[in-house]
């Protein structure tokens, strides 16, 4: 529901022409990285299309308008259960994204783990950021850029962890993830 | 969304109040002469409902199909054959948001074509086969991911290229709002049985070297092979 509510904001700033870019941040402190995207886009003032493409298996899904992109790789197939070691199947994946920064990338590059509700705030918030560390670091040997790493923990989940209070292990898969978000330029 | 679970009960039933005023309305549209008004000639069945209850002469098309129906900015409705179709499955969905009944529903991809601004877009129908239900398009076909302003569209619908291991999501403006067909929701854009309403769906062009690809749509069977015009 946040992001609908963030939308709606989205929305009548656009109605309300040009606003100033830290008058958006402060409507949307907590704004979650798909929303991010929406806001570099926003800022210049253009409605844009934006092109989703998922691998199918879902490990890696894809987000981009002409000015941004954005990445989800899922953290299933980054890094074994509670570890923030980059596992052997994460070298291709992190490949293609290496790739991807080198060609496009015009500024720096954010990398935000995201845990999903289980385990403790702080361990979690802990656990993600050692994870985007992983990945940055990954990323950077093959495509040197300005890295931004931080940790979300749980608190931006992109899916329900738990559905009418049962767990929903489908949501949770979706939210361990590292989101790469990066500027191209248009 | 999750909804309640309600027993399927006759008195949950669109059809003894809609269709039987529905037909009427056509009985009376045929005595005078009224049918075949031919809006959409490819909608089988649908001009003779749309007349008034009081048995005036059938009105256009409801504002809800022409929505769901409208053609894309690049005109390319006339390319596309009235009733072509490239590929067929079948599947079903519950009828409406309160009435858990299962509609079976047919599933006709009239084109699959690349347009301008390297999309590819997907034209196709699905005709309700229940001999009674009415099917109202709701959310059940949208992608369950994006909360957007119009839960009411095919948002969920993919193309999906699997010796290219992607799946290419619907495509999505910065509002969230699938660049589909979306409906008002509710009777306004019920399907009634036997009738066919016309849809569209636009996704990120694969590579040029992507001939073929198949299509979903949350509650149908996979239509597969495609070929990319």
């Amino acid at each position: 529901m946040r992001r609908g509510s963030v939308v709606a904001v989205v929305t009548g700033l656009l109605l309300a022409g040009p606003v100033a870019p830290a008058a958006v941040a402060q409507a949307a402190p907590a704004a979650s990285d798909r929303d991010r995207v929406q806001e570099i886009v926003r800022d210049e003032r253009v409605r844009e299309i934006v092109r989703r493409v998922a691998s199918i298996s879902g490990d890696v899904r894809t987000a981009e308008t002409t000015q941004s992109v954005q990445v989800d790789l899922s953290s299933d197939v980054l890094f074994a259960f509670d570890s923030a070691t980059l596992s052997p199947e994460a070298a291709t994946r992190v490949a293609e994204v290496a790739t991807r920064i080198a060609a496009d990338a015009t500024g720096p590059v954010q990398v935000v783990g995201h845990t999903d509700s289980v385990g403790d705030d702080a361990y979690n918030d802990a656990l993600s950021e050692q994870r985007a560390a992983a990945v940055a670091a990954a990323l950077s040997t093959a495509a040197p850029a300005d890295y931004e790493v931080s940790g979300r923990g749980e608190s931006e989940p992109v899916a329900p962890n738990q559905v009418d209070g049962a767990d929903n292990p489908a949501g949770r898969q979706l939210n361990r993830r590292v989101t790469i978000t990066f500027a191209t330029g248009g | 969304m999750t909804l309640p679970h309600l027993p399927p009960s006759p008195h949950l039933r669109t059809r003894p109040a809609a269709t039987r005023r529905l037909l009427g309305v056509a009985v009376l549209a045929a005595a005078l002469g009224l049918t075949g008004c031919g809006a959409l000639p490819d909608r089988a069945g649908t001009e003779s409902s749309a007349g008034g209850a009081d048995g005036s002469a059938p009105a256009p098309q409801r504002s809800g199909d022409d929505e769901a129906a409208q053609p894309t900015a690049d005109g390319s409705t006339e390319q596309v054959a009235p009733g072509a179709v490239v590929g067929t499955s079948t599947g079903s969905l519950q009828a409406s948001p309160t009435d858990p009944e299962q509609v079976p529903l047919r599933l006709d991809v009239r084109s699959v074509r690349r347009v301008d601004g390297d999309a590819v877009e997907v034209r196709f129908a699905l005709t309700n086969l229940h001999d009674e239900y009415v099917f109202e398009p709701w959310s059940t076909m949208a992608d369950a991911s994006v909360e957007s302003g119009a839960n009411y569209d095919v948002g969920g619908a993919a193309l999906i290229d699997l010796p290219g291991d992607r799946r290419y999501l619907t495509l999505l403006d910065t509002d969230d709002v699938c660049l589909c067909s979306t409906f008002s929701g509710g009777s306004d854009t019920a399907v009634e049985p036997g009738r066919t309403v016309e849809l569209y769906a636009q996704f990120p062009a694969p590579p040029e070297s992507t001939g073929s690809v198949d299509f979903t749509l949350p509650g149908f069977a996979v239509v597969a092979g495609l070929e990319i015009g």
